[in-house]
């Protein structure tokens, strides 16, 4: 752990280890929540890691690296290491404990976190809006093949061809934010979008006939998101607006 | 783009867009008289860039140290560069998509003559960071930015006191603030109601801390511009301060900035590359804006 923040945050790594396998708790530049936990395989033998949280925090995984956002308390870590060759796996179990106050808290569950969507029906809906929930500090990250999903011509075409008018015209309702972004300002859609409880980054959410249609992990390419989205393209009736 | 034939100091409103299919490029070979004091359809432009005082304006003045970023490795810089090319989906691109939706023939923000470019760069970054998350277009005014800080004087600045600002207090838009005026009068409870709906909200990374040695500076210039995140540049060798919006392959194993000039009538719609033997003196990542719908 290094450029710990006394009285902020404290990660205590507490639990038994894997043969050749450190792991590592870090605390990155958003000082206050989030909190990078890293496997390092010292005889490089491993080919792939699994890692399984318990608590009420968002993590995103990258192989040998967790990235955690977490508020004060205890939490349970699982870690699977996985030997392609040899077919072997073997498993961790460790503890870590966030202590101090955060400034705020982390995704606003609320005090009933709405149930996961009703399995989906794709097919067209009226009222699109779409939300793409990201961190930037972490944008670095994704693959090249993403990035171009949040920022290329394609699927930003087809937003603007097919999310309905919010506000006043001025924009079609979608939009990409950080997790922790105010948007008060925005549609009820958005807001509601926003505050639903998520399990990693980035995070896509589809609304359309006044309920969340799908939320998930954002796909990996602009092909499988055209995919996705395409099942929620806008009805007819709407279109003809 | 090692193919493209390099356009270099044609500065006249002419020189619009990308058309020609030949990026706008500042060289060594580009004549001095073109690049510091530039007369663009009869109007000579300025800069206005104060020396960063190190002394006076610390590396912890902002609150997100540089070294923990992530770093994108300089092998992947030609695949990504090229997935952006493919995809178009640089700050460039999309900001010209912006552009063709409104029908703006002149998206960015330019200053006039006045030497407020320190204020202009960070507005510019705002706008970039602005079109990128599909927030409303809305044209912010710098100079109210540099005129309160300055007291109405005509006085130049670095980017980070403009930053600072932003943070604090944000910047108002066109209608709050008269276009390309230092009436101190305007200074009202409802421009600064209207400007901090266009706050800097999240932590800015300061990419020039005197700690931290060049290489790793334009590490996380790539890394940053590779990724969508504007970064306002001071140029002391140009005494000019500009947003970087791309990293860009000038050609094979040749990378320069591509930055959104605030001289009107200037580069591809305001774009140009800088391939010059000039160093960036200080420069400012911003990772996300004020959330404010209008």
């Amino acid at each position: 752990m290094k450029r710990f923040l006394p009285g902020l945050i404290l990660l205590c790594l507490t639990g038994q280890a894997l043969a050749g396998i450190k792991v590592k708790a870090d605390r990155t530049y958003q000082p206050y929540r989030k909190i990078v936990l890293r496997a390092e395989d010292v005889t490089g033998a491993r080919a792939s890691f699994l890692w399984d949280v318990v608590g009420d925090c968002d993590t995103v995984e990258a192989g040998d690296t967790l990235y955690i956002w977490a508020a004060p308390g205890k939490y349970r870590v699982t870690l699977t290491a996985i030997d392609f060759e040899s077919k072997k796996v073997e498993r961790a179990r460790f503890a870590f404990t966030v202590e101090g106050k955060p400034p705020e808290p982390p995704i606003p569950p609320g005090p009933n976190p709405p149930d996961p969507p009703r399995p989906p029906t794709p097919g067209p809906v009226e009222k699109l809006s779409v939300l793409i929930v990201e961190e930037s500090a972490d944008r670095a990250r994704l693959p090249a093949s993403q990035q171009s999903i949040l920022f290329g011509r394609t699927v930003r075409t087809w937003l603007n061809e097919n999310c309905q008018d919010w506000p006043e015209g001025k924009i079609r309702d979608w939009g990409i934010f950080d997790r922790d972004s105010d948007l008060s300002g925005y549609s009820k859609t958005l807001q509601e979008m926003m505050n639903r409880k998520r399990n990693g980054l980035p995070w896509i959410v589809i609304h359309g006939d006044g309920k969340v249609v799908h939320e998930g992990l954002l796909p990996e390419s602009v092909s499988k998101t055209m995919e996705l989205l395409k099942k929620y393209k806008r009805a007819a009736r709407e279109k003809g607006r | 783009m090692a193919s493209r034939r390099k356009r270099s100091g044609k500065l006249t409103s002419s020189a619009h867009g990308s058309s020609q299919g030949v990026p706008f490029t500042i060289d060594d070979a580009t004549p001095n008289d073109l690049i510091y004091n530039p007369v663009i359809d009869g109007q000579v432009m300025v800069h206005g860039l104060v020396k960063r005082d190190h002394a006076a304006y610390p590396a912890d003045m902002f609150r997100a140290p540089p070294a923990d970023m992530p770093l994108i490795p300089e092998s992947e810089w030609d695949a990504r560069f090229e997935e952006a090319e493919r995809e178009e989906s640089s700050l460039e691109h999309l900001f010209n998509r912006v552009a063709q939706l409104h029908g703006l023939s002149v998206p960015y923000l330019h200053q006039n003559g006045h030497g407020y470019c320190w204020a202009y760069s960070t507005g510019n970054a705002v706008m970039l960071d602005r079109a990128a998350r599909n927030q409303p277009y809305v044209r912010l005014n710098p100079h109210a930015v540099a005129a309160v800080i300055k007291g109405g004087r005509n006085e130049g600045g670095w980017c980070g006191l403009s930053a600072k600002f932003f943070r604090e207090v944000g910047c108002p838009a066109e209608q709050f603030w008269k276009v390309h005026s230092r009436d101190l009068k305007q200074d009202t409870p409802e421009m600064r109601k209207n400007a901090g709906l266009h706050k800097t909200t999240e932590d800015w990374v300061d990419l020039k801390a005197p700690i931290y040695s060049a290489n790793l500076t334009r590490a996380q210039l790539a890394t940053l511009l590779l990724s969508n995140i504007p970064c306002m540049t001071d140029w002391d060798e140009w005494g000019h301060s500009v947003v970087a919006g791309r990293w860009f392959r000038v050609e094979k194993g040749v990378w320069s900035l591509r930055i959104m000039n605030s001289w009107l009538g200037w580069g591809d719609t305001g774009w140009g590359t800088i391939n010059r033997r000039w160093t960036v003196d200080s420069a400012l990542g911003i990772r996300a804006t004020g959330i404010a719908p209008i």
